[in-house]
Parts: C-alpha cells; structure tokens; sequence
C-alpha cells in the first residue's frame, strides 16, 4: 500500500500536464536562449579578443617608432649643427652646452655624447669619472655601427658603461666638407622609458605589452622595468607564452599557464629585429562574457522558479473554469436542472459555461416537456384503463343482471308456477352471488391491501392449500417437493393463500380430465441474469438469495400469443373467467419484493416460477439441498 | 521583487581574480619623496643609484638608504658617496667652486665616519684625488689621496653600479653572461689612481715611478695603455714610455684604437 497516489494517475491530472507542458518549454527556451546567447558573446568576444591583442601589439609598435623616430630627427640635428660649424667640434665646453641645452629641451633623452677619432669622449649628462678616466669611444658599439653604415644607426641593446642600464643608442657619423669622418654623435635611450611608456598602456585589467629582441628573446620593455632594481614579473609566463607559441610557429593564440588562459599576440617592429608582445589573461577579456554567462544562469533558475510558478498559477487558471464545469455537470446529473455555471474568464471557457448553461437550460425545458406529457400519458393510460375496467364490470355485470331481470319477472309473475318461481329465485340469488365475487374480485384488483408481512414458513402453507385441493379435485394429483428445510419468507399468509389458490385453480382448469400437479420448492443463489424472466410490469430484481417455488401442470398450456398478456386484466381465456386472477397474483407477488415467470409449451405443460426472498439469509442452512418427496 | 535580487547578485563582478593584485609596495616619504622601500641594503642603494630625471628625488633615495638601513654600514657609506657627489650634478663639469668645495667637504666626512669600510674609503680617497686636482686645480693635494689609494688599497677593485639584470624569454636565460659587459675589463682604484698620479704628476720622475709601478701590476690593463698614451704624447715623458711599448702592444689587443694611437704616438717619439 502506497501513502502516494499512482504515478499514471498523477500524470493523468489535466493540471499536471498543464503544467508540466509549460515549465517544459520555458526549461528549454530560457536555457536555450541563453546558451545560444552564451555562445554568441563567446565569438564576438574571441574575435574582439585577436583583434584588440594584435591591434594593441601594433599601436605600440606604431608608437616605439614614432618615439625612435624623434630621437633620430635630433640626432640628424645635432650632427647638422656640427657639420654646419654652428658648434665648434674643438670646444669641448661648448659641445657640452649645446648638448645641456638639447637636454633640457629633451628630458627623454638619457644621454648625448660626442667621440672621435682621437678617443675624444664627450657627454651630457656628465659621465662617472672612473669610467671616464679610461673611456675610448671609438670601442663602442654606437661607435662602431655609425663608422659601419656611415649614416644614422641604431645599436642594439647593450648596457651602458656608467650607469650600468640597458639601452641603445642612435648615432650618425659626422663629416667635414671633404666629407672625412670628424666624428660620432649620438643619443642614449634608456630603454626603461620604453618600459614606462607600456606601463602606461592599458591591457585589459591585468594585461601586459612588452618588447623583446628576437635574436637573444631579451626583453627590451616591459612595464615592471621601469625602475631599478626591476620589480619582480611574470617572466616564466611570458616565457612559457613564448615557447608554446614558436613551438606551434604562430604569432597569436591562446597559452595555458598553470591552469589559466592567455591570449598573445606578437607584432614584428619594422625598425629593429624586435617584437611587441602583448599578453593578457583571457579571463580579463571574458570578464564581462562570464558576467553574462552567470547573470544568464542566475536569470534561468530564477525564471524557470518563477516561470514553474507561474505555469502552475496558469494551469489552475484553465483548470479552474472545467473544474466549475465539471461541477456544474454532477449537479445537473444530480437532478438540479436549474443550476448555471459561472465563468467569464478565459473567454473560450466562458463560451463554454456559456454553451453549458444553454444546454442545460434545454435540457430544463425539455425535461419539464418529458414531465408534462408523461403526465398527460398517465391520465390518459388512468382514463384508459377506467374504461376498460369499467367495460369489464359493465361486461361481467350486464350478464347476471340480465339473468336476475328474467328471473325476476318470472318470480313476479304469479302466473307462473311456483317451482319455476322457486327456481327463478335461486336463480336470482346465484347471480347475486356471482356480481358479489366479481366486484370482490374488482376491488381486490383496484385497491389491493397492503400485506401484513409476518415470517412463515411457505411450505407448510404450500401443503394445506395442495391438502384441500385434493379433497375437492380427487382427479387431480398434487405433489409438492422441497428441500428439507426451507428458509422462512416474510410474506402475508393470506395474499400468498389466494396465489396459490389461483395458480392451482387455474392448473386444475387446465386439465378438466384431472392431471398431475407438482409443485416444486427450493432455494437458489442465482444471479440476475440466471433468474427467470419476470413478469410483465413486475418490479424488483431477483434476489441473490431466495424460495424459488415452480407449479407444473400437464394441461392445455398457454399459447404464445396468449402467454403475453395472460397477467393483464380483464384477460380471461375461459367462458367464465373474469380475467383478474392473474393480474391479482402478479400485484401480489410485486407487493412482496418477487419476481413471477411463465413456461408453457401448448399441449405439453405449463410452469409458473415464484420467487421469493428469504427472511434472514443467516436462517438459510445449506444442508437441506437433498429433495424430500411429499407425495401423497 | 523576486526577480530584481537576482539580476543584481547576477550582474555583480566576480570576486576572485585570476592573478591576484599585486600588493602595492611599502613606500617611503623621503624629504616629500615617495621612496619605495626594499627589502635589503643593497636593493634600495641600488634603487637610489638608478637613473633619476630630478637631482632632489636621488638624494631623498640616497638619504632613505641612511634612514632604513643605518646598521649596513657599508651600503650607508656609498649611500654617503652618492649624496656627496651629488653637489656635483648634473654635470661636474659646470659645477661652481662652492658646490665643488661641499662635495669635497662631504667626501672628507665620508673618509671620517665610514674609516672601517675599504671599499667606501677607497672610492672616497679616488673623488677626493679626482676633485683636487681636476675640479679645484689643487694636484698636490690631490695627488695625496692617490697615493694613499695606490699605498692602502692596492688591490680594492672598483666598484660600479652592478649591472641590471637581463630578461630573457629563452629558456635557459643567459643573464649570467650578460652580465658582464665584454668591453670592460676588471678595474682597480689603484690602477685608475696610478693613472691619475702619472697625468697629474708635475714632477716627470715621479711620474715615471708611478708609471713604472703601473706598468709593472698592470701590464697589460687598459690605464696603462692610456698612461703610455698620455706619457709619448709629453715630450718630458716619452722617453721613459718608449721602451715599455712594445712590451705593452704585445700583451694588449683589446683596443685596436689605443693600439694605433700608441703605435703613431710612439713613432713620433721615437728619435
């Protein structure tokens, strides 16, 4: 035994499937939208991604150029000063002047220094002494590179003597009108001011540009180089970057570094073998997709409650209306015609009440029209039936009083001789006699008495009636059987005397030459599909239980046609019968909660079946089924 | 009313962060400066011997090294140097003979308070030298504090800024090796102060006895290639540089210049 209800008639529930119906479809659609959504920002955000990575990488390179390209331009105007003779290349105080004066216009620039041929060392800001003692110029690689290319040239990135920093130099070899060298000038570049300038980029939230010199993978800038001693950085990142993707030969791509992702992307800079690298976790950039990824989440269990909710409220809503129609349906069922159902939302369901309400009003109507003229069909069968019973009377009256009118006039006529007056009046009185049992007969028919039902044993009345019989039909032969102890009925004993009687009678008549008569008594369990035809207009079901009682003659029988209408009355099919025996016993029968059949076979027999309850089924003992013969 | 709470709390920043912040490092403020502060001696010397575009804020840094680390007596002496030299910036060369006078004021005190420290003391003795007889025209007394380096500390190196270290994206990176610049030979405070008595020397036989103690600890080191240079280009002096040429050229080919310019000076000497 389940404490829940069958999981087929949960599902069955009209409201269930409603509601299941739709928290299924908004728990596909809203996740689904939002996956799609999802997806959709993932995309744009990966393309977004490459193209602010590698957009990034070549604005810095755009920028390093611009940055160099100014220091190239002052060194070219430096070196113009000097081979125009505005500074006398043999003063060293005022070369350092000019070049004090270029510095403070140039802030940017780390040093300006000036060597030639001699070993003559100049520089601005002024060099360390110690170094400055044993300080050659010519060994140097801004030096050496401008003697190569015989024009401007931009060293790599070497450390400085005095200050001990990596930079690089652009220098530019000066002429004397003969074209003969004079000397170098050049520029420093503290390459931390490259470091300063990507410091100054924004990369995402926590994104990186840096320079590296493809030939040694040195970092050129970086913006944690910016001061020293340098701040500790994310070099093994960067490095791992760098390996995984010149391992996979690209120049942009996706790195995982301890268990997190990093987008690269790697611009060549034009000027110098370098490349601008800019790394930034993808979570930076995914930020505001995971953002949406969680308020999505967070919206789709809160809408499928809500929506779940929601579809419930709905599913009461259509539920609500056939629940008041289903209602309004047991209460039209129940007889109450006059009820109307009351919904006005949603529309089709008040359509419906409406359609409702209309066919139970037609339904009222022509239930009082069935009413009405069932009525009418009842005074008219009342009306009918007077006057055939009235006919039946007039009938069975009109004779005996013709009888007692002659018979009359003779007693009246003193003419006549007093023995036929005697016999007359015999006569008369003997029709007397028969107009009193007909209308006794009549009234038994037309107002029955109510039974005084008292416990009886039936088959001890059954003996008495076949007892007398015998007496006064000595031709016949009565036998009635039975189990031997038969469970009392509760029936009056006088109605069931005046049933016997008849149906015996009548039994006696159907054999003038005498015959045999058995009766046969016993009890049954029968279904009421096994139990014997009723009667015509006989009301009741057969008992589960019950005094089954046959009456078989060996007379006449009874015709088919006739066999129908046998417990109509007034149908008599003797010459003097009036017609009302039958009818009598089958209202008799009726009166006591029977049933009645007939079996005839014209010629052969005839079988009456009774039927009757038993009193008390705890009185009904199964060990009588053995028949006992009471033959006599 | 349901649904507000959860878009808010959807819409909200994540809390964590994939790399966490960096802390933001402990500063200092130094004479109105912001003097980030190290964790050792050396890394905030370092930090104040680093490139500063505003002479004030390199002294605050050199002043924030005495401060936080008073017991590294060492790092306190260069930070003493570093303030001294200081009154010599931006270029010594234009420096006005009060500031001159400071600075030597300052790295006598430095020769006081810092006697225990070799590396300080030599350094000190080296700008004194150099100040007296370059900045302030006073070699006699200049000569002195070189001859004191090349008498107490004829073995104490030079000691420069240590290189930066390099970043490489190639593993295994290689900073080892760039570290040391291939262009600088090894130094010695003796060495260079040798080189100073022999320019600044007016007395050619004591030139010559600086020369010969040169030449003869350094016999293949850079200042003597630029002794010898500035001893044959001195008519008073050449003579004595002659003979050591060739000794010299044959040890030495580092610089091909100095080489050149020793060789012509030689052969012009040569009678």
């Amino acid at each position: 035994m389940s404490f829940f209800p069958p999981a087929s008639r949960f599902m069955h529930s009209f409201r269930i499937r409603i509601f299941l119906a739709l928290t299924l479809i908004i728990v596909i659609v809203i996740p689904g939208t939002g996956y799609f959504c999802y997806i959709q920002a993932t995309r744009v955000i990966e393309k977004q991604m490459q193209e602010f990575a590698l957009g990034s990488a070549d604005q810095i390179s755009k920028r390093v150029e611009s940055f160099l390209s100014h220091h190239t331009f002052n060194v070219k105007l430096i070196k113009a000063l000097f081979e125009q003779g505005l500074i006398d290349m043999s003063d060293d105080k005022e070369i350092l002047r000019y070049f004090n004066l270029f510095q403070k216009d140039h802030p940017e620039f780390f040093n300006i220094i000036f060597g030639d041929e001699t070993g003559r060392f100049l520089m601005s800001p002024a060099q360390v002494p110690e170094v400055h003692k044993t300080f050659d110029p010519r060994i140097r690689p801004w030096y050496q590179g401008a003697l190569t290319s015989l024009d401007i040239h931009w060293t790599d990135v070497y450390l400085f003597a005095s200050a001990k920093k990596p930079g690089m130099t652009v220098s530019i070899p000066i002429y004397d009108t003969t074209q003969r060298l004079q000397a170098v000038c050049g520029i420093d570049i503290d390459i931390s001011s490259f470091s300063k300038f990507l410091k100054s980029i924004k990369i995402g939230s926590r994104g990186v540009a840096y320079i590296f010199d493809n030939k040694n993978g040195r970092i050129i800038a970086h913006p944690a180089l910016v001061q020293q001693p340098w701040e500790r950085f994310h070099t093994d990142l960067l490095r791992a970057v760098y390996e995984d993707l010149t391992a996979r030969g690209m120049r942009f791509g996706m790195s995982e570094y301890q268990g997190d992702q990093y987008v690269t992307a790697y611009t060549n800079y034009p000027g110098n073998d370098w490349t601008v690298g800019v790394t930034l976790p993808v979570s930076d950039l995914f930020e505001n997709v995971l953002s949406i990824r969680r308020a999505i989440v967070t919206l789709v269990v809160g809408g499928i409650l809500l929506a779940s909710l929601f579809s419930y409220l709905i599913a009461m809503t259509i539920v609500r209306p056939l629940t008041r129609l289903k209602q309004g349906i047991e209460r039209i069922s129940s007889g109450d015609l006059e009820y109307k159902v009351d919904i006005k939302d949603p529309d089709i369901a008040a359509t419906l009440a409406g359609s409702f309400n209309r066919m139970a009003a037609s339904l009222n109507k022509s239930s009082n029209e069935l009413k009405r003229t069932y009525g009418e069909l009842a005074q008219n069968e009342k009306l009918a039936a007077v006057g055939q019973m009235t006919a039946g009377i007039a009938h069975e009256i009109k004779n005996p009083l013709g009888v007692i009118q002659g018979s009359a006039q003779v007693v009246a006529n003193p003419e006549r001789p007093m023995e036929m007056r005697e016999k007359a009046a015999q006569f008369i009185m003997a029709e007397v006699d028969r107009l009193n049992h007909t209308l006794t007969a009549f009234l038994n028919f037309a107002k029955p008495q109510s039974p005084r039902m008292k416990s009886m044993d039936i088959r001890l009345l059954t003996e008495e009636i076949a007892a007398i019989l015998r007496t006064q039909y000595p031709d016949h032969a009565f036998t009635v059987s039975s189990a031997s102890r038969l469970p009392d009925i509760r029936a009056d004993r006088d109605q069931l005397h005046q049933v016997f009687l008849n149906l015996l009678i009548n039994a006696v008549q159907a054999m003038p030459e005498g015959g045999a008569v058995k009766i046969i008594m016993g009890t049954r369990d029968a279904p009421a599909s096994d139990a014997p035809r009723p009667a015509p207009g006989a009301s009741g079901t057969a008992p589960s239980s019950c005094v089954k009682i046959d009456i078989i003659d060996n007379g006449c029988g009874i015709g088919q046609d006739q066999i129908q209408t046998i417990f109509d009355p007034f149908v008599s099919f003797r010459d003097n019968g009036i017609g009302l025996g039958l009818s009598v016993v089958s209202q008799i029968i009726k009166g006591h909660g029977g049933q009645m059949d007939v079996f005839s076979i014209p010629g052969e027999l005839t079988r009456f079946t009774l039927i009757f309850p038993i009193e008390n089924q705890a009185n009904h003992r199964e060990d009588g089924h053995a028949a006992t013969d009471f033959t006599h | 009313m349901l649904l507000l709470p959860v878009i808010i709390s959807g819409c909200t920043s994540p809390p964590e962060r994939l790399i966490p912040p960096k802390a933001p490092p402990a500063v200092k403020i130094q004479d109105g400066f912001e003097i980030p502060v190290f964790s050792s001696a050396m890394s905030q010397l370092n930090y104040a011997r680093s490139g500063f575009t505003d002479k004030r804020e390199k002294k605050a840094a050199f002043r924030a090294v005495l401060d936080l680390f008073p017991r590294d007596i060492m790092e306190c002496g260069h930070a003493s140097i570093g303030l001294a030299y200081l009154h010599l910036e931006p270029d010594y060369r234009f420096a006005s003979p009060k500031t001159i006078r400071r600075a030597a004021v300052d790295f006598n005190s430095v020769l006081d308070r810092f006697a225990g420290q070799p590396d300080v003391v030599v350094k000190a003795h080296w700008y004194l030298g150099w100040i007296y007889t370059e900045l302030m025209g006073a070699p006699e007394k200049g000569l002195v504090h070189f001859w004191r380096i090349v008498r107490e500390f004829p073995d104490a190196p030079v000691s420069q800024s240590p290189p930066v270290p390099w970043v490489n994206l190639v593993s295994p990176p290689k900073q080892h090796q760039d570290r040391k610049h291939p262009q600088r030979p090894e130094k010695l405070w003796a060495e260079v102060a040798l080189l100073e008595i022999i320019r600044n020397t007016p007395d050619h036989p004591r030139a010559a006895l600086a020369f010969d103690h040169l030449s003869e600890r350094f016999p293949a080191g850079a200042a003597t290639g630029f002794a010898l240079k500035f001893m044959l280009a001195d008519p008073g002096l050449a003579n004595h540089a002659l003979p050591r040429v060739a000794p010299y050229l044959s040890q030495y080919t580092e610089n091909p210049y100095l080489i050149r310019d020793i060789r012509m000076l030689a052969q012009k000497a040569s009678p």
